[in-house]
Protein backbone atom coordinates (compact mmCIF):
# COMPACT_ATOMS: atom_id res chain seq x y z
CA UNK A 1 0.00 0.00 0.00
CA UNK A 2 1.31 3.40 -1.34
CA UNK A 3 0.29 6.71 0.98
CA UNK A 4 1.63 9.96 -0.95
CA UNK A 5 1.53 12.24 1.76
CA UNK A 6 3.53 15.11 -0.06
CA UNK A 7 5.98 15.77 -2.81
CA UNK A 8 9.45 17.56 -2.96
CA UNK A 9 9.03 21.45 -3.72
CA UNK A 10 11.24 21.49 -6.50
CA UNK A 11 11.40 25.54 -7.00
CA UNK A 12 12.24 26.43 -10.56
CA UNK A 13 13.20 23.45 -12.06
CA UNK A 14 9.86 22.84 -14.16
CA UNK A 15 10.62 26.28 -16.37
CA UNK A 16 14.47 25.28 -16.56
CA UNK A 17 13.39 21.88 -17.71
CA UNK A 18 11.27 23.35 -20.74
CA UNK A 19 13.70 25.80 -21.49
CA UNK A 20 16.26 23.58 -22.19
CA UNK A 21 13.60 21.36 -24.25
CA UNK A 22 11.16 23.82 -26.11
CA UNK A 23 12.45 27.40 -26.23
CA UNK A 24 12.38 30.58 -23.97
CA UNK A 25 8.28 31.13 -24.99
CA UNK A 26 7.14 28.33 -23.35
CA UNK A 27 8.97 28.19 -20.49
CA UNK A 28 7.87 31.57 -19.76
CA UNK A 29 4.63 30.38 -20.14
CA UNK A 30 5.27 27.70 -17.58
CA UNK A 31 6.79 29.92 -15.31
CA UNK A 32 3.77 32.44 -15.03
CA UNK A 33 2.00 28.82 -14.38
CA UNK A 34 4.13 27.76 -12.05
CA UNK A 35 4.57 31.01 -9.98
CA UNK A 36 0.34 30.98 -9.89
CA UNK A 37 0.41 27.62 -8.81
CA UNK A 38 2.73 28.71 -5.68
CA UNK A 39 1.10 31.71 -5.19
CA UNK A 40 -2.50 30.42 -4.85
CA UNK A 41 -2.27 26.90 -3.34
CA UNK A 42 -0.72 25.95 0.09
CA UNK A 43 0.66 23.04 0.53
CA UNK A 44 -1.88 19.74 2.60
CA UNK A 45 -1.52 16.24 2.90
CA UNK A 46 -3.06 13.91 0.20
CA UNK A 47 -3.91 10.56 0.05
CA UNK A 48 -4.10 7.86 -2.69
CA UNK A 49 -3.28 4.43 -3.34
CA UNK A 50 -1.19 4.94 -6.84
CA UNK A 51 0.58 7.89 -6.81
CA UNK A 52 -1.24 10.61 -9.23
CA UNK A 53 1.59 13.61 -9.15
CA UNK A 54 1.06 17.15 -7.36
CA UNK A 55 2.40 18.48 -10.72
CA UNK A 56 0.23 15.96 -12.62
CA UNK A 57 -2.88 16.86 -10.58
CA UNK A 58 -2.30 20.53 -10.66
CA UNK A 59 -1.75 20.42 -14.71
CA UNK A 60 -5.00 18.94 -14.73
CA UNK A 61 -6.97 21.92 -13.06
CA UNK A 62 -5.55 23.84 -15.43
CA UNK A 63 -5.87 21.48 -18.68
CA UNK A 64 -9.86 20.84 -17.44
CA UNK A 65 -10.28 24.47 -17.11
CA UNK A 66 -9.25 25.36 -20.81
CA UNK A 67 -11.02 22.47 -21.95
CA UNK A 68 -14.30 23.29 -20.16
CA UNK A 69 -14.30 26.94 -21.28
CA UNK A 70 -13.52 25.98 -24.59
CA UNK A 71 -16.62 23.63 -24.74
CA UNK A 72 -18.31 26.73 -23.45
CA UNK A 73 -17.25 28.96 -26.23
CA UNK A 74 -17.58 25.99 -28.72
CA UNK A 75 -21.10 25.46 -27.62
CA UNK A 76 -21.97 29.83 -27.26
CA UNK A 77 -20.70 29.96 -30.74
CA UNK A 78 -23.22 26.91 -32.00
CA UNK A 79 -26.07 28.64 -30.44
CA UNK A 80 -25.03 32.15 -32.20
CA UNK A 81 -24.35 30.26 -35.77
CA UNK A 82 -27.75 28.27 -35.42
CA UNK A 83 -29.48 31.89 -33.95
CA UNK A 84 -28.32 33.61 -37.18
CA UNK A 85 -29.19 30.73 -39.01
CA UNK A 86 -32.85 30.28 -37.94
CA UNK A 87 -33.31 34.59 -38.35
CA UNK A 88 -31.76 34.40 -42.03
CA UNK A 89 -33.79 31.30 -42.85
CA UNK A 90 -36.70 33.15 -41.18
CA UNK A 91 -35.68 36.54 -42.96
CA UNK A 92 -35.33 34.29 -46.53
CA UNK A 93 -39.08 32.51 -45.67
CA UNK A 94 -40.94 36.24 -45.23
CA UNK A 95 -38.94 36.71 -48.76
CA UNK A 96 -40.26 34.11 -50.28
CA UNK A 97 -43.46 34.48 -48.77
CA UNK A 98 -44.07 38.02 -49.89
CA UNK A 99 -46.45 38.30 -53.01
CA UNK A 100 -45.14 39.30 -56.32
CA UNK A 101 -45.75 42.44 -58.12
CA UNK B 1 -2.36 -12.68 5.54
CA UNK B 2 -3.17 -16.04 6.28
CA UNK B 3 -6.11 -17.91 4.14
CA UNK B 4 -7.92 -19.92 6.36
CA UNK B 5 -10.95 -21.21 4.47
CA UNK B 6 -12.96 -23.73 6.34
CA UNK B 7 -14.04 -25.25 3.02
CA UNK B 8 -12.59 -28.71 1.95
CA UNK B 9 -10.92 -26.82 -1.44
CA UNK B 10 -8.49 -25.39 1.31
CA UNK B 11 -5.69 -26.76 -0.28
CA UNK B 12 -6.61 -25.15 -3.88
CA UNK B 13 -6.32 -21.63 -2.77
CA UNK B 14 -3.72 -19.66 -4.00
CA UNK B 15 -4.08 -15.52 -4.14
CA UNK B 16 -3.40 -13.76 -7.50
CA UNK B 17 -0.08 -11.94 -7.55
CA UNK B 18 -0.68 -8.37 -8.27
CA UNK B 19 -4.24 -8.08 -6.12
CA UNK B 20 -2.23 -7.23 -2.76
CA UNK B 21 -1.45 -3.88 -3.75
CA UNK B 22 -4.89 -2.50 -3.34
CA UNK B 23 -5.86 -2.32 0.29
CA UNK B 24 -9.32 -2.30 0.01
CA UNK B 25 -9.36 -6.27 -0.94
CA UNK B 26 -7.91 -9.45 -2.40
CA UNK B 27 -8.27 -12.05 -5.33
CA UNK B 28 -7.99 -15.86 -4.36
CA UNK B 29 -8.31 -18.64 -6.71
CA UNK B 30 -10.14 -22.07 -5.40
CA UNK B 31 -9.92 -24.94 -8.16
CA UNK B 32 -11.21 -23.55 -11.61
CA UNK B 33 -13.36 -20.33 -9.66
CA UNK B 34 -12.08 -16.50 -8.78
CA UNK B 35 -13.12 -15.21 -5.70
CA UNK B 36 -12.67 -11.31 -5.17
CA UNK B 37 -12.47 -10.94 -0.79
CA UNK B 38 -13.43 -7.37 -0.76
CA UNK B 39 -12.60 -5.92 2.89
CA UNK B 40 -14.80 -3.34 5.67
CA UNK B 41 -13.02 -0.50 3.91
CA UNK B 42 -14.82 -1.20 0.43
CA UNK B 43 -17.93 -1.59 1.68
CA UNK B 44 -19.49 2.17 1.54
CA UNK B 45 -18.14 1.87 -2.13
CA UNK B 46 -19.40 -1.03 -3.06
CA UNK B 47 -23.30 -0.35 -1.60
CA UNK B 48 -23.09 3.03 -3.44
CA UNK B 49 -22.01 1.09 -6.63
CA UNK B 50 -24.82 -1.31 -6.02
CA UNK B 51 -27.50 0.89 -5.21
CA UNK B 52 -27.19 3.82 -7.63
CA UNK B 53 -27.08 1.44 -10.66
CA UNK B 54 -24.00 1.98 -11.80
CA UNK B 55 -22.98 -1.96 -11.61
CA UNK B 56 -26.19 -2.99 -13.65
CA UNK B 57 -25.40 -0.20 -16.35
CA UNK B 58 -21.93 -1.11 -16.84
CA UNK B 59 -22.69 -4.94 -17.44
CA UNK B 60 -25.62 -4.55 -19.18
CA UNK B 61 -22.96 -2.13 -21.72
CA UNK B 62 -20.56 -4.98 -21.48
CA UNK B 63 -18.09 -2.65 -20.12
CA UNK B 64 -17.57 -4.19 -16.68
CA UNK B 65 -17.00 -8.15 -15.86
CA UNK B 66 -20.61 -9.48 -13.90
CA UNK B 67 -20.45 -11.05 -10.73
CA UNK B 68 -22.21 -13.23 -8.00
CA UNK B 69 -21.89 -12.78 -4.00
CA UNK B 70 -20.58 -15.83 -2.26
CA UNK B 71 -21.81 -16.79 0.76
CA UNK B 72 -19.22 -15.81 3.15
CA UNK B 73 -19.11 -19.05 5.28
CA UNK B 74 -16.63 -20.32 3.45
CA UNK B 75 -14.47 -17.81 4.43
CA UNK B 76 -12.33 -16.99 7.39
CA UNK B 77 -10.60 -13.82 6.98
CA UNK B 78 -9.88 -11.40 9.27
CA UNK B 79 -10.76 -8.39 7.22
CA UNK B 80 -13.58 -10.07 5.01
CA UNK B 81 -16.83 -8.22 4.23
CA UNK B 82 -17.70 -9.43 0.99
CA UNK B 83 -17.01 -12.09 -1.15
CA UNK B 84 -17.70 -12.23 -4.99
CA UNK B 85 -17.20 -14.82 -7.75
CA UNK B 86 -16.66 -12.87 -11.26
CA UNK B 87 -16.83 -14.48 -14.30
CA UNK B 88 -14.05 -16.10 -15.44
CA UNK B 89 -11.42 -14.65 -17.77
CA UNK B 90 -10.41 -17.58 -20.16
CA UNK B 91 -7.10 -15.98 -21.00
CA UNK B 92 -5.66 -13.47 -18.49
CA UNK B 93 -3.52 -11.53 -21.06
CA UNK B 94 -1.29 -8.39 -20.43
CA UNK B 95 -0.63 -5.19 -22.60
CA UNK B 96 2.52 -6.00 -23.75
CA UNK B 97 0.97 -8.81 -25.32
CA UNK B 98 -1.63 -6.82 -27.48
CA UNK B 99 -1.67 -5.62 -30.42
CA UNK B 100 -2.56 -1.53 -31.12
CA UNK B 101 -6.19 -2.07 -31.35
CA UNK B 102 -6.23 -4.19 -28.34
CA UNK B 103 -4.60 -1.69 -26.13
CA UNK B 104 -6.50 1.21 -28.10
CA UNK B 105 -10.17 -1.16 -27.45
CA UNK B 106 -9.05 -0.77 -23.54
CA UNK B 107 -8.41 2.28 -22.88
CA UNK B 108 -11.80 3.07 -24.83
CA UNK B 109 -13.71 0.64 -21.98
CA UNK B 110 -11.13 2.74 -19.51
CA UNK B 111 -12.37 5.89 -20.56
CA UNK B 112 -16.46 4.80 -21.11
CA UNK B 113 -16.27 3.40 -17.07
CA UNK B 114 -15.14 6.48 -15.74
CA UNK B 115 -17.59 8.61 -18.44
CA UNK B 116 -20.49 6.56 -16.65
CA UNK B 117 -19.14 6.79 -13.39
CA UNK B 118 -18.75 10.22 -13.20
CA UNK B 119 -22.63 10.34 -14.03
CA UNK B 120 -23.14 8.26 -10.54
CA UNK B 121 -20.68 10.31 -8.37
CA UNK B 122 -17.84 7.67 -8.52
CA UNK B 123 -14.44 7.36 -9.95
CA UNK B 124 -11.78 5.06 -11.32
CA UNK B 125 -9.13 5.18 -8.94
CA UNK B 126 -6.74 3.93 -11.00
CA UNK B 127 -6.46 3.51 -14.38
CA UNK B 128 -4.29 0.58 -15.23
CA UNK B 129 -3.90 -1.80 -18.10
CA UNK B 130 -3.99 -4.58 -15.83
CA UNK B 131 -7.41 -3.56 -14.99
CA UNK B 132 -9.10 -4.72 -18.54
CA UNK B 133 -9.45 -8.09 -19.86
CA UNK B 134 -10.90 -9.61 -22.53
CA UNK B 135 -14.22 -11.63 -22.15
CA UNK B 136 -16.09 -12.50 -25.45
CA UNK B 137 -14.23 -10.63 -27.48
CA UNK B 138 -14.23 -7.59 -25.58
CA UNK B 139 -12.46 -5.18 -23.35
CA UNK B 140 -14.08 -4.85 -19.97
CA UNK B 141 -13.15 -3.85 -16.56
CA UNK B 142 -12.25 -6.73 -14.11
CA UNK B 143 -11.72 -4.71 -10.86
CA UNK B 144 -14.56 -3.78 -9.57
CA UNK B 145 -12.74 -2.13 -6.39
CA UNK B 146 -11.70 0.91 -8.98
CA UNK B 147 -14.85 2.49 -8.82
CA UNK B 148 -15.01 4.38 -5.27
CA UNK B 149 -17.31 7.91 -4.71
CA UNK B 150 -15.78 10.81 -6.87
CA UNK B 151 -13.88 12.95 -3.75
CA UNK B 152 -14.02 16.65 -5.09
CA UNK B 153 -10.10 16.85 -6.49
CA UNK B 154 -8.89 16.11 -9.60
CA UNK B 155 -9.22 12.59 -11.37
CA UNK B 156 -6.42 10.72 -9.51
CA UNK B 157 -5.67 8.35 -12.48
CA UNK B 158 -5.41 10.85 -15.10
CA UNK B 159 -1.14 10.49 -14.77
CA UNK B 160 -1.57 6.70 -14.68
CA UNK B 161 -3.67 6.57 -17.74
CA UNK B 162 -1.81 8.69 -20.06
CA UNK B 163 1.19 6.80 -18.84
CA UNK B 164 -0.39 2.98 -19.33
CA UNK B 165 -2.64 3.75 -22.51
CA UNK B 166 -2.19 7.18 -24.52
CA UNK B 167 1.51 7.37 -24.66
CA UNK B 168 2.02 3.13 -25.77
CA UNK B 169 -0.79 3.83 -28.95
CA UNK B 170 1.32 7.18 -29.50
CA UNK B 171 4.45 4.94 -29.07
CA UNK B 172 3.41 2.96 -32.28
CA UNK B 173 1.46 5.44 -34.48
CA UNK B 174 4.70 7.12 -34.55
CA UNK B 175 7.10 4.71 -33.65
CA UNK B 176 6.77 0.66 -34.54
CA UNK B 177 3.97 -1.59 -32.86
CA UNK B 178 7.39 -3.48 -30.80
CA UNK B 179 7.88 -0.51 -29.08
CA UNK B 180 4.62 -2.16 -26.68
CA UNK B 181 7.18 -4.46 -25.45
CA UNK B 182 7.94 -2.00 -22.84
CA UNK B 183 4.94 -2.62 -21.28
CA UNK B 184 6.89 -5.81 -20.12
CA UNK B 185 4.90 -7.92 -17.66
CA UNK B 186 4.46 -5.60 -14.48
CA UNK B 187 5.89 -2.16 -15.74
CA UNK B 188 3.96 0.51 -14.63
CA UNK B 189 3.08 2.47 -17.91
CA UNK B 190 5.81 4.30 -19.63
CA UNK B 191 6.39 7.78 -17.99
CA UNK B 192 5.53 10.52 -19.25
CA UNK B 193 9.17 12.26 -19.62
CA UNK B 194 10.72 9.15 -21.23
CA UNK B 195 7.90 9.25 -23.11
CA UNK B 196 8.24 12.78 -24.32
CA UNK B 197 11.71 12.18 -25.25
CA UNK B 198 10.83 9.02 -27.36
CA UNK B 199 8.03 11.27 -29.23
CA UNK B 200 9.34 13.01 -32.54
CA UNK B 201 8.73 16.46 -32.96
CA UNK B 202 6.37 16.39 -35.22
CA UNK B 203 4.16 15.18 -32.40
CA UNK B 204 4.15 18.41 -30.68
CA UNK B 205 1.88 19.57 -33.53
CA UNK B 206 -1.10 16.37 -32.51
CA UNK B 207 -3.34 18.10 -29.95
CA UNK B 208 -3.43 14.80 -27.63
CA UNK B 209 0.54 14.35 -27.32
CA UNK B 210 0.82 17.77 -26.65
CA UNK B 211 -1.51 18.56 -24.10
CA UNK B 212 -1.52 14.80 -22.44
CA UNK B 213 2.20 14.09 -22.47
CA UNK B 214 4.34 17.03 -23.41
CA UNK B 215 3.30 19.60 -21.39
CA UNK B 216 1.87 16.86 -18.79
CA UNK B 217 5.37 15.68 -18.19
CA UNK B 218 6.93 19.09 -17.73
CA UNK B 219 3.89 19.89 -15.00
CA UNK B 220 4.26 16.58 -13.22
CA UNK B 221 7.46 17.02 -11.11
CA UNK B 222 6.04 20.40 -10.28
CA UNK B 223 5.05 21.10 -6.23
CA UNK B 224 1.45 21.72 -5.97
CA UNK B 225 -0.01 19.46 -3.43
CA UNK B 226 -3.23 21.58 -3.12
CA UNK B 227 -4.32 20.57 -6.29
CA UNK B 228 -5.17 17.10 -4.52
CA UNK B 229 -7.67 18.62 -2.83
CA UNK B 230 -8.70 21.52 -5.30
CA UNK B 231 -12.82 20.96 -6.05
CA UNK B 232 -13.54 20.20 -9.46
CA UNK B 233 -16.81 20.56 -10.97
CA UNK B 234 -18.50 17.19 -13.17
CA UNK B 235 -18.56 19.91 -16.03
CA UNK B 236 -14.60 19.91 -15.97
CA UNK B 237 -13.92 16.37 -15.17
CA UNK B 238 -16.36 15.08 -18.37
CA UNK B 239 -14.47 17.46 -20.32
CA UNK B 240 -11.03 15.90 -19.74
CA UNK B 241 -12.47 12.53 -20.27
CA UNK B 242 -14.27 13.59 -23.24
CA UNK B 243 -11.14 14.81 -24.64
CA UNK B 244 -9.29 11.52 -23.62
CA UNK B 245 -11.68 9.51 -25.62
CA UNK B 246 -11.31 11.94 -28.71
CA UNK B 247 -8.03 11.17 -28.45
CA UNK B 248 -7.84 7.79 -28.26
CA UNK B 249 -10.36 7.12 -31.03
CA UNK B 250 -8.53 9.13 -33.00
CA UNK B 251 -5.67 7.08 -33.57
CA UNK B 252 -4.97 4.97 -36.10
CA UNK B 253 -2.69 2.45 -36.96
CA UNK B 254 -1.81 0.61 -40.47
CA UNK B 255 -0.39 -2.54 -39.91
CA UNK B 256 2.46 -3.14 -42.70
CA UNK B 257 2.40 -6.06 -44.38
CA UNK B 258 4.70 -9.09 -43.79
CA UNK B 259 5.84 -12.67 -44.97
CA UNK B 260 2.93 -13.88 -42.43
CA UNK B 261 0.68 -11.50 -43.21
CA UNK B 262 0.21 -13.05 -46.54
CA UNK B 263 0.42 -16.33 -45.67
CA UNK B 264 -3.25 -17.06 -45.68
CA UNK B 265 -3.62 -15.45 -48.91
CA UNK B 266 -0.52 -16.52 -50.69
CA UNK B 267 -0.36 -20.49 -48.83
CA UNK B 268 2.99 -20.06 -50.19
CA UNK B 269 4.79 -23.97 -49.93
CA UNK B 270 1.67 -25.77 -50.03
CA UNK B 271 -0.39 -26.92 -53.23
CA UNK B 272 -4.32 -26.65 -52.34
CA UNK B 273 -4.76 -30.19 -51.60
CA UNK B 274 -1.62 -30.15 -48.72
CA UNK B 275 -3.54 -26.69 -47.42
CA UNK B 276 -6.92 -28.39 -47.17
CA UNK B 277 -5.47 -31.31 -46.11
CA UNK B 278 -3.69 -30.29 -42.90
CA UNK B 279 -6.62 -27.78 -41.81
CA UNK B 280 -9.19 -31.07 -42.32
CA UNK B 281 -6.63 -33.01 -40.31
CA UNK B 282 -6.45 -30.17 -37.24
CA UNK B 283 -10.66 -30.29 -37.95
CA UNK B 284 -11.37 -33.87 -37.44
CA UNK B 285 -8.72 -33.79 -34.08
CA UNK B 286 -10.97 -31.01 -32.63
CA UNK B 287 -13.87 -32.51 -33.67
CA UNK B 288 -13.39 -35.28 -31.75
CA UNK B 289 -11.01 -34.63 -28.93
CA UNK B 290 -13.39 -31.46 -27.86
CA UNK B 291 -10.78 -29.19 -26.19
CA UNK B 292 -12.48 -26.28 -24.18
CA UNK B 293 -8.90 -24.37 -24.77
CA UNK B 294 -6.56 -24.22 -27.83
CA UNK B 295 -3.12 -22.49 -28.17
CA UNK B 296 -2.06 -21.82 -31.80
CA UNK B 297 1.73 -21.00 -32.13
CA UNK B 298 2.76 -19.37 -35.31
CA UNK B 299 -1.23 -18.65 -35.70
CA UNK B 300 -0.17 -15.80 -38.83
CA UNK B 301 -3.49 -13.95 -38.96
CA UNK B 302 -5.63 -17.14 -37.04
CA UNK B 303 -6.68 -18.98 -40.31
CA UNK B 304 -6.24 -22.02 -38.27
CA UNK B 305 -7.89 -20.33 -35.26
CA UNK B 306 -10.74 -19.03 -36.64
CA UNK B 307 -11.54 -22.78 -37.58
CA UNK B 308 -11.16 -24.35 -34.06
CA UNK B 309 -13.54 -21.15 -32.68
CA UNK B 310 -15.93 -22.55 -34.79
CA UNK B 311 -15.72 -26.35 -32.95
CA UNK B 312 -16.51 -24.23 -29.97
CA UNK B 313 -13.10 -24.06 -28.42
CA UNK B 314 -11.58 -21.05 -27.02
CA UNK B 315 -8.50 -20.22 -28.91
CA UNK B 316 -5.36 -18.12 -28.40
CA UNK B 317 -3.84 -17.27 -31.28
CA UNK B 318 -0.16 -16.55 -31.01
CA UNK B 319 2.12 -14.78 -33.19
CA UNK B 320 5.41 -12.93 -33.12
CA UNK B 321 4.41 -10.32 -35.60
CA UNK B 322 2.00 -7.46 -34.60
CA UNK B 323 0.84 -6.76 -37.91
CA UNK B 324 -0.78 -10.45 -37.90
CA UNK B 325 -1.96 -9.73 -34.48
CA UNK B 326 -3.51 -6.73 -35.76
CA UNK B 327 -5.71 -8.26 -38.52
CA UNK B 328 -6.61 -11.18 -36.63
CA UNK B 329 -8.00 -8.86 -33.98
CA UNK B 330 -9.90 -6.71 -36.53
CA UNK B 331 -10.91 -9.78 -38.32
CA UNK B 332 -12.48 -11.53 -34.95
CA UNK B 333 -13.89 -8.02 -33.84
CA UNK B 334 -16.02 -7.69 -37.70
CA UNK B 335 -17.18 -11.06 -37.22
CA UNK B 336 -17.91 -11.08 -33.86
CA UNK B 337 -15.90 -13.84 -32.97
CA UNK B 338 -16.06 -13.95 -29.19
CA UNK B 339 -14.18 -17.30 -28.64
CA UNK B 340 -10.66 -16.21 -30.44
CA UNK B 341 -8.10 -14.00 -28.65
CA UNK B 342 -5.31 -13.39 -30.84
CA UNK B 343 -1.82 -12.49 -28.83
CA UNK B 344 1.67 -11.21 -29.60
CA UNK B 345 3.88 -13.87 -28.88
CA UNK B 346 7.52 -14.48 -29.54
CA UNK B 347 8.13 -18.11 -28.30
CA UNK B 348 12.05 -18.08 -28.18
CA UNK B 349 11.29 -15.41 -25.45
CA UNK B 350 7.86 -16.12 -24.25
CA UNK B 351 6.44 -13.22 -21.71
CA UNK B 352 7.86 -14.10 -17.80
CA UNK B 353 7.03 -13.50 -14.48
CA UNK B 354 6.84 -10.22 -13.35
CA UNK B 355 6.29 -7.73 -10.76
CA UNK B 356 7.41 -8.31 -6.90
CA UNK B 357 9.45 -11.11 -6.46
CA UNK B 358 8.04 -12.23 -9.91
CA UNK B 359 4.89 -13.11 -8.64
CA UNK B 360 2.11 -10.69 -9.48
CA UNK B 361 2.49 -11.50 -13.18
CA UNK B 362 2.29 -15.25 -14.80
CA UNK B 363 4.67 -16.08 -17.84
CA UNK B 364 3.35 -18.15 -20.34
CA UNK B 365 3.63 -21.67 -18.84
CA UNK B 366 2.32 -20.35 -15.77
CA UNK B 367 -1.18 -19.68 -17.47
CA UNK B 368 -1.21 -23.31 -19.06
CA UNK B 369 -1.96 -25.63 -19.93
CA UNK B 370 -4.12 -25.87 -22.72
CA UNK B 371 -5.99 -29.25 -23.62
CA UNK B 372 -4.60 -28.36 -27.13
CA UNK B 373 -1.77 -26.91 -29.05
CA UNK B 374 -1.35 -26.12 -32.19
CA UNK B 375 2.16 -25.62 -33.65
CA UNK B 376 2.08 -25.75 -37.89
CA UNK B 377 4.96 -24.61 -39.94
CA UNK B 378 6.57 -23.65 -36.93
CA UNK B 379 9.08 -26.57 -35.85
CA UNK B 380 11.49 -26.24 -38.19
CA UNK B 381 11.96 -22.35 -37.61
CA UNK B 382 12.32 -23.13 -33.93
CA UNK B 383 15.51 -25.45 -34.78
CA UNK B 384 16.72 -23.91 -37.41
CA UNK B 385 17.37 -19.85 -37.18
CA UNK B 386 15.79 -20.21 -33.43
CA UNK B 387 18.69 -22.78 -32.51
CA UNK B 388 15.89 -24.86 -29.90
CA UNK B 389 16.74 -28.65 -30.14
CA UNK B 390 13.74 -30.73 -30.63
CA UNK B 391 13.61 -32.34 -27.46
CA UNK B 392 13.52 -29.29 -25.39
CA UNK B 393 10.55 -27.95 -28.44
CA UNK B 394 8.77 -30.79 -27.60
CA UNK B 395 9.21 -30.82 -23.77
CA UNK B 396 7.87 -27.00 -23.78
CA UNK B 397 4.27 -28.35 -25.62
CA UNK B 398 3.97 -30.56 -23.04
CA UNK B 399 4.26 -28.12 -20.38
CA UNK B 400 1.79 -25.65 -22.18
CA UNK B 401 -0.92 -28.41 -23.63
CA UNK B 402 -2.48 -31.88 -22.57
CA UNK B 403 -2.08 -32.47 -26.35
CA UNK B 404 -0.60 -30.79 -29.43
CA UNK B 405 -1.18 -31.02 -33.45
CA UNK B 406 2.81 -30.52 -34.68
CA UNK B 407 3.95 -30.30 -38.50
CA UNK B 408 7.12 -31.83 -38.93
CA UNK B 409 9.10 -30.17 -42.19
CA UNK B 410 11.66 -32.67 -43.15
CA UNK B 411 15.44 -31.53 -44.15
CA UNK B 412 14.59 -31.21 -47.73
CA UNK B 413 11.42 -29.12 -47.46
CA UNK B 414 12.54 -26.03 -49.97
CA UNK B 415 11.99 -23.64 -47.27
CA UNK B 416 15.24 -25.53 -45.28
CA UNK B 417 17.01 -26.17 -47.60
CA UNK B 418 16.96 -22.60 -49.34
CA UNK B 419 18.59 -21.81 -45.22
CA UNK B 420 21.14 -24.70 -46.12
CA UNK B 421 23.43 -21.59 -47.13
CA UNK B 422 23.44 -20.05 -43.72
CA UNK B 423 22.43 -22.46 -41.26
CA UNK B 424 23.06 -26.18 -39.88
CA UNK B 425 19.76 -27.88 -41.05
CA UNK B 426 20.98 -31.36 -40.13
CA UNK B 427 19.17 -31.16 -36.55
CA UNK B 428 15.59 -31.67 -38.34
CA UNK B 429 16.15 -35.59 -38.31
CA UNK B 430 12.43 -36.99 -37.47
CA UNK B 431 13.68 -40.04 -35.66
CA UNK B 432 14.93 -37.47 -33.20
CA UNK B 433 11.44 -35.57 -32.99
CA UNK B 434 9.63 -38.65 -32.79
CA UNK B 435 11.83 -39.90 -29.62
CA UNK B 436 11.32 -36.82 -28.01
CA UNK B 437 7.46 -36.67 -28.78
CA UNK B 438 7.62 -40.20 -27.12
CA UNK B 439 9.65 -38.89 -24.17
CA UNK B 440 7.25 -35.95 -23.34
CA UNK B 441 4.05 -37.05 -24.22
CA UNK B 442 3.59 -40.89 -24.59
CA UNK B 443 1.23 -40.95 -27.64
CA UNK B 444 2.59 -40.29 -30.99
CA UNK B 445 0.42 -40.27 -33.92
CA UNK B 446 1.91 -39.45 -37.42
CA UNK B 447 -0.66 -38.38 -40.62
CA UNK B 448 1.43 -37.65 -43.84
CA UNK B 449 0.02 -34.48 -44.86
CA UNK B 450 -1.56 -35.59 -49.02
CA UNK B 451 0.86 -33.73 -51.42
CA UNK B 452 3.32 -32.98 -49.76
CA UNK B 453 6.63 -33.85 -47.93
CA UNK B 454 5.52 -32.54 -44.86
CA UNK B 455 3.78 -34.54 -41.74
CA UNK B 456 1.27 -34.01 -39.28
CA UNK B 457 1.94 -35.58 -35.44
CA UNK B 458 -1.36 -35.45 -33.10
CA UNK B 459 0.65 -36.52 -29.87
CA UNK B 460 -0.87 -37.05 -26.29
CA UNK B 461 -0.64 -37.56 -22.45
CA UNK B 462 -3.70 -40.13 -22.73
Amino acid sequence: MLYITETRAKGLHLSQHVKTNTGVSLSKIFLVIGIFFCLTLTPGPAFAYIDPGSGSMAYQVLLTGLLAGALAVRRALTWITSWFRTRHHGVEMSDDSEPSA
Amino acid sequence: MTVSPRHEHAALVRDVGGSFRDPSGRVFVRGTEVLRVLFHSAREDYEHLLKSGLYDGLVDKGLLVPHAEVTRSAWELPNAWRVLRPERIPFISYASEWCFSQLRDAAVTTLRVQREALRFGMTLKDASTSNIQFLDGRAVLIDILSLVRRPDGPWVAYYQFCKHFLVPLLLVVYGDPHLLKLLGTGADGIPLDRASRLLPWRSWLRSSALLHVHLHARARDSSAPRALRKPMSDRRMEALVDNLTRSVERLRWTPPPSEWTRYEKQQPTYTPAAWTARLEFVSRVVAQTKPGTVWDFGAATGYVSRMTTRHGAFTVAFDADPSCVELAYRDARQEANRRLLPLVQDLLRPTPCGGWAQGEYEGLIERGPADLVLALGLVHHLAVPGGIPLDRQLEFFAKVGRAAVIEWVPQDDPVVTAWANRFRVDCLHEPDFVAAATRHFGRVERHQVADSRRALYYLSNA
